[in-house]
């Protein structure tokens, strides 16, 4: 577990679609930014390097863990954490939604998205696999867990992170704005909403990446925001404007409020293991 | 139903400054009528690509009335955009002649897809995208004429009920002269939307924004105490008009066929 201030870049993205290479220069252009600006990691949106509405184009555009696209990202990495988004395919030929984690040289962790939404505008099943780990690995950001878009609306994932020990969530989305009555798209509430339950409760920063642009007429709504271990947002990114965003983290924060508020001391993982095993109450 | 237009603005602006760059087009041609939604489309345009990049067509036939053609000039001039007035009589009035009809129908739609026809030519003089204007209840309802006035490219309003549209239009600061208009198509003289229709937008909008926004069924309307005729009138009208919002059905052969399995998005490889 890291302790006392890290600086993180938040790249507010918009992809071109179906273009891993211009996506790759892209990305470049923004971790040289992020590391100019004194940042330890960068963090790009879901599917960053493809664009969200691929439909078939996955099959043109998924690429493998050791594809050599890969090989810069693993050379920056020296210099800054990265985070990124892709069409991954297995060694099975399965295509995923997933991510991909660098550090220190390395490729350290590849995500598969759990939830995929295949409702109303969304149809990811038809294209993707759910993946079915979950797992934090280590940064020096501490134990970190990734979720993907609609993952992170499902507090039993952002809970089993929990279980399993992470206190930094990272949480990568392309989220389709939607609902314009109120101050602001009521999509975004959503997001915050949980955001700001997981930091609070969990005792963790989360950090939320979404995308800007448009496809096909869907609009993704960027408000990329980080939350802290008291529950409050405390970084926004304003809507639809692509741009590299930089967040101070006082890691000390999180460390005390593991300590004082001691929600992980007192959750008793065992009792909620036995509640679920004792199956549902069917009165 | 209630939108918050300054948010609404925000996100058509950038939607049509996307999609339009996107394709590497620059400009948008707009045909103005005089009317509501395609004032509200040319003042959206005009913010998004700039007085620059907006050409506006006004496209008069003979019937058209010279009310609505002087406000479409204003509009253009208080926008600052090129406009080009080209008066469609002729080609129309000689089809007409060697095929003759006094079906109003048949003469309207023909006009309707006429300024189509002049506005997609346009668009490629002007090497520009036609910015459509058709709102979510003519395009619900089917109260428009099939590749004529429903043809665009990008359709800024085709999320907006027309109620809608006049919350937006007060926002962007469109001239209350339009704003007060009563709606009309004006394909023939003293033509009007409600007349037409056999309905209220205020009601339409309510009905369709209830139905399929907040997912409610006829029985639901009907105890919310609306008119069972008008209920069942708004939802045929949806039905039937469902064609108007597809591409033309192809029959399947091969194993990969256009509109069912080959699944690609519009925005491919721009």
């Amino acid at each position: 577990m890291g302790s006392g201030s890290k600086i993180i870049a938040i790249s507010q993205y918009k992809p071109i679609l179906g273009d891993i290479e211009k996506n790759i220069d892209k990305h470049i252009k923004s971790i040289k930014k992020a590391i100019e600006k004194g940042a330890e990691l960068i963090v790009f949106p879901e599917l960053s390097l493809t664009g969200y509405l691929l439909r078939d184009l996955v099959y043109d555009i998924a690429i493998s863990k050791s594809s050599n696209f890969l090989d810069e990202f693993k050379l920056l990495s020296k210099k800054i954490d990265i985070l990124i988004g892709f069409v991954e395919k297995a060694e099975d030929k399965v295509i995923y939604n997933s991510s991909a984690y660098f550090s220190r040289g390395n490729l350290i962790d590849i995500y598969r998205k759990i939830r995929l939404p295949n409702f109303g505008m969304f149809e990811e099943k038809r294209f993707f696999k759910a993946g079915e780990q979950l797992k934090p690995f280590k940064t020096r950001f501490g134990k970190t867990g990734i979720l993907i878009c609609r993952d992170f609306l499902f507090p039993s994932l952002a809970y089993s992170y929990f279980y399993k020990g992470a206190d930094f969530l990272i949480s990568i989305s392309n989220s389709p704005l939607r609902g314009v009555e109120g101050e602001e798209y009521s999509s975004q509430k959503m997001w915050e909403d949980a955001g700001k339950v997981y930091s609070r409760f969990f005792s963790m920063f989360v950090v939320y990446v979404n995308r800007v642009g448009f496809e096909d007429g869907f609009g993704f709504a960027g408000g990329s925001f980080v939350s802290d271990p008291d529950g409050q947002i405390i970084f926004r990114a304003p809507f639809l404007e692509e741009d590299l965003y930089v967040v101070e983290l006082d890691l000390s924060k999180r460390d005390k409020a593991r300590t004082v508020y001691a929600y992980y001391r007192d959750e008793d993982f065992e009792q909620i293991k036995r509640f679920i095993n004792e199956g549902r109450d069917e009165d | 139903m209630k939108i918050n237009s300054k948010l609404v603005e925000k996100t058509l602006v950038e939607f049509l400054k996307d999609e339009i760059k996107k394709f590497g087009f620059k400009k948008g041609v707009i045909g103005l009528s005089g009317g509501l939604d395609s004032t509200v489309a040319a003042f959206l345009g005009v913010r998004a690509l700039g007085k620059d990049n907006i050409v506006a067509l006004i496209l008069p036939y003979k019937t058209s009335n010279k009310k609505n053609i002087d406000d479409a000039e204003d509009i253009a001039k208080i926008l600052g955009v090129k406009y080009f007035k080209i008066d469609i009589t002729p080609q129309i009035d000689v089809y007409f002649k060697n095929n003759p009809t006094d079906n109003k129908l048949l003469i309207g739609n023909k006009i309707a897809r006429e300024r189509m026809s002049v506005i997609f030519d346009y668009s490629a003089r002007e090497k520009a995208m036609v910015i459509g204007t058709s709102n979510k209840t003519e395009l619900l309802l089917g109260y428009g004429t099939w590749y004529g006035d429903l043809a665009s490219s990008v359709n800024p309003l085709g999320d907006l009920y027309k109620t809608q549209i006049f919350e937006l239009a007060a926002h962007l600061g469109v001239p209350e002269k339009i704003i007060k208009k009563t709606p009309s198509a004006d394909l023939w003289p003293g033509q009007t939307d409600e007349d037409e229709m056999g309905l209220k937008y205020e009601i339409a909008d309510k009905v369709l924004y209830l139905i399929f926004d907040k997912r409610k069924t006829r029985e639901d309307l009907i105890s919310m105490g609306y008119d069972n005729k008008i209920v069942d009138k708004i939802l045929n009208l949806v039905k039937r008009y469902q064609f108007k919002r597809v591409l033309p059905i192809i029959p399947k052969l091969s194993h990969r066929t256009i509109g069912k399995d080959f699944l690609y998005p519009r925005d491919w490889g721009v």
